[in-house]
């Protein structure tokens, strides 16, 4: 305590809350007190200052304690409503996930879809086609036991070769539901079909040249990656074959082989109209198709949610690349003999099927997949 | 931003809470605490009622001390809200004169911080003082809670309610006192 306060400490007003308070120190509050003892005036000062923090106290206590209940009043009925509403969103939460897993299993009946069934794969000339189909193991099995069906399938399908594919008939998945029925049940025939298929060109299925093109038509077949697939997305840059008259034109031939080009500096759609510039040996492409069902279910969806997308799997395969496109229809045997991949720079591929380009960006991991492949090549 | 602060214990998030002022601390000490008290009240002659009033009692308490910053860490929170209990309903069965159980007749009580002040809440001063505080303006109430329920300092008060500086709440404070000593006069008719 200053030396200078007036005995009558309880006049300074702070002093006299630090001491009601207990905020002084032993030894000063023996100094005040004893002048306590001594003075009723300040005694009473000192009580009438107690009172005042009692009661402020008893005021912020009943105050708070009354908001404390009406909180937890809230609180409990709350959780109760809670309680109900926990019970419904975690039913809701159970069905959605059953219904979600049915999807991607394709429990449900409206899951079905027609097309093409399988998978249809363009090889590389350098290998005749049906030396490599036999050589396929997972061909191995069903061909010897399908011939016949098969014989009959490829007649049926040059026959409508030769009329071509019918008119209007589109790959957008939202036009194949409005198809002429006719068109959905032939191409729902053919998705049922359980054998594995070849077509090849001309009688006898074998290759009139070598290193013509021939075409497999596999169900399911599974090409064992040699490496992690990776996933690339197309956008559909719509007709690259202007009519139907030049289209007979312009589609190459059979015979035509179908591998990567060296880039000329052309746009995507210069080269679609020229004939397919051909590097024998580099860049390697093998195109194959897979119906939309076999994609991972996040990657349908994207498919789905925009028609112009196509996704595709790239994979090492030998010394080739695999590309696997996934189509909710998927293209006929005609359409897909007809198909052109073209590369025009190493990090763009381009693949032209019937009336469609789709057109896929390259990331450099797939650039990265070529060149080892080329330098694998090249030894 | 203040930075996300990462506590330790239960305990750590709770003060924090309440010194940020968030009652809903008080909320989940009721939750935490709830069994505990009400086992102990019932083996000691209380009832249902008893128990949830001494509990938040001692919510409020601690509350109390918290955000005056005289509260001291040295135990648990359960720990301390079990000794608060304890204490108000020895005194509450003192004055109701119910028998005291003799367990809590042996037990010496440590009660961690109280004070005479918490002698005087119950007192016929404490509540005429009360009274004049709801009779009082917002802004004089304000101050004194600030004053002498939180126990801010003048700075603090100016900031909170928007004084130019600490002497104008200083005044400010002196002027709200002088109106409720008036008022208690009035009331108790005690004071010269």
């Amino acid at each position: 305590m200053p030396e200078n306060i007036s005995p009558h400490w309880t006049e300074d007003d702070d002093l006299l809350t630090e001491y009601v308070l207990g905020r002084v120190s032993d030894a000063e509050r023996r100094r005040l007190e004893e002048h306590l003892g001594t003075c009723a005036r300040c005694s009473e000062t000192v009580e009438r200052e107690r009172a005042i923090v009692a009661g402020v106290r008893q005021y912020a206590r009943e105050s708070l304690k009354t908001r404390l209940k009406n909180r937890i009043t809230a609180q409990s009925s709350s959780s109760q409503r809670f309680g109900t509403w926990q019970r419904v969103a975690s039913l809701v939460a159970v069905l959605t996930i059953i219904f979600g897993v049915g999807l991607y299993n394709g429990w449900f009946p409206w899951q079905e879809r027609g097309g093409v069934s399988g998978q249809q794969t363009m090889q590389s000339p350098e290998k005749s086609a049906g030396e490599t189909d036999r050589n396929r193991p997972e061909l191995k099995e069903t061909e010897s036991a399908k011939d016949e069906r098969q014989v009959q399938q490829g007649m049926r399908y040059e026959e409508e070769a030769k009329v071509g594919p019918p008119p209007g008939l589109k790959r957008s998945h939202e036009v194949i539901a409005a198809a002429p029925k006719e068109d959905v049940e032939k191409l729902d025939q053919v998705g049922k079909a359980q054998a594995q298929e070849t077509y090849r060109t001309g009688a006898g299925g074998e290759s009139k040249q070598k290193g013509a093109v021939s075409l497999s038509e596999t169900r399911n077949a599974a090409v064992p990656p040699e490496n992690e697939p990776l996933w690339i997305e197309g956008e559909v840059k719509g007709r690259s074959f202007a009519t139907p008259e030049t289209q007979s034109v312009q589609k190459p031939s059979v015979d035509a082989q179908f591998q990567g080009a060296k880039s000329e500096g052309l746009t995507t759609h210069q080269m679609a109209r020229k004939s397919p510039v051909t590097s024998r040996g580099e860049n390697e492409i093998s195109l194959h198709q897979q119906p939309l069902r076999d994609l991972p279910a996040r990657r349908q969806q994207m498919q789905l949610a925009d028609k112009r997308i196509v996704q595709a799997r790239v994979e090492q395969s030998g010394d080739k690349l695999d590309v696997t496109i996934f189509l909710d229809t998927l293209f006929d045997a005609d359409e897909f003999k007809s198909a052109r991949v073209e590369q025009p720079t190493p990090d763009s591929l381009v693949v032209g099927v019937a009336s469609e380009e789709i057109a896929f960006k390259l990331p450099r991991s797939v650039q990265k997949m070529q060149k080892v492949l080329k330098q694998g090549t090249n030894k | 931003m203040s930075p996300r602060l990462l506590f330790l214990n239960e305990d750590a998030s709770i003060l924090d809470m309440i010194r940020r002022g968030d009652e809903q601390a008080l909320v989940r000490l009721y939750e935490l605490n709830r069994k505990m008290v009400s086992s102990f009240v019932a083996r000691n002659n209380g009832t249902h009622d008893d128990y949830e009033d001494l509990l938040q009692e001692a919510l409020v308490i601690l509350w109390e001390r918290v955000r005056a910053g005289r509260f001291e860490y040295s135990s648990k929170l359960s720990t301390f809200i079990f000794g608060t209990v304890k204490n108000i309903w020895l005194r509450k069965l003192a004055r109701a004169r119910r028998e005291v159980p003799i367990d809590l007749q042996s037990e010496e009580h440590e009660d961690p911080q109280e004070t005479a002040l918490d002698e005087l809440i119950d007192s016929e001063e404490a509540s005429a003082v009360k009274q004049a505080l709801e009779r009082i303006g917002d802004v004089c109430k304000e101050i004194l809670l600030l004053y002498y329920w939180e126990e801010c300092s003048m700075e603090e008060i100016a900031t909170k309610l928007g004084f130019a500086n600490a002497e104008t709440a200083k005044s400010k404070k002196y002027q709200c006192k002088k109106a409720l000593e008036k008022m208690l006069k009035q009331t108790l008719n005690r004071y010269a």
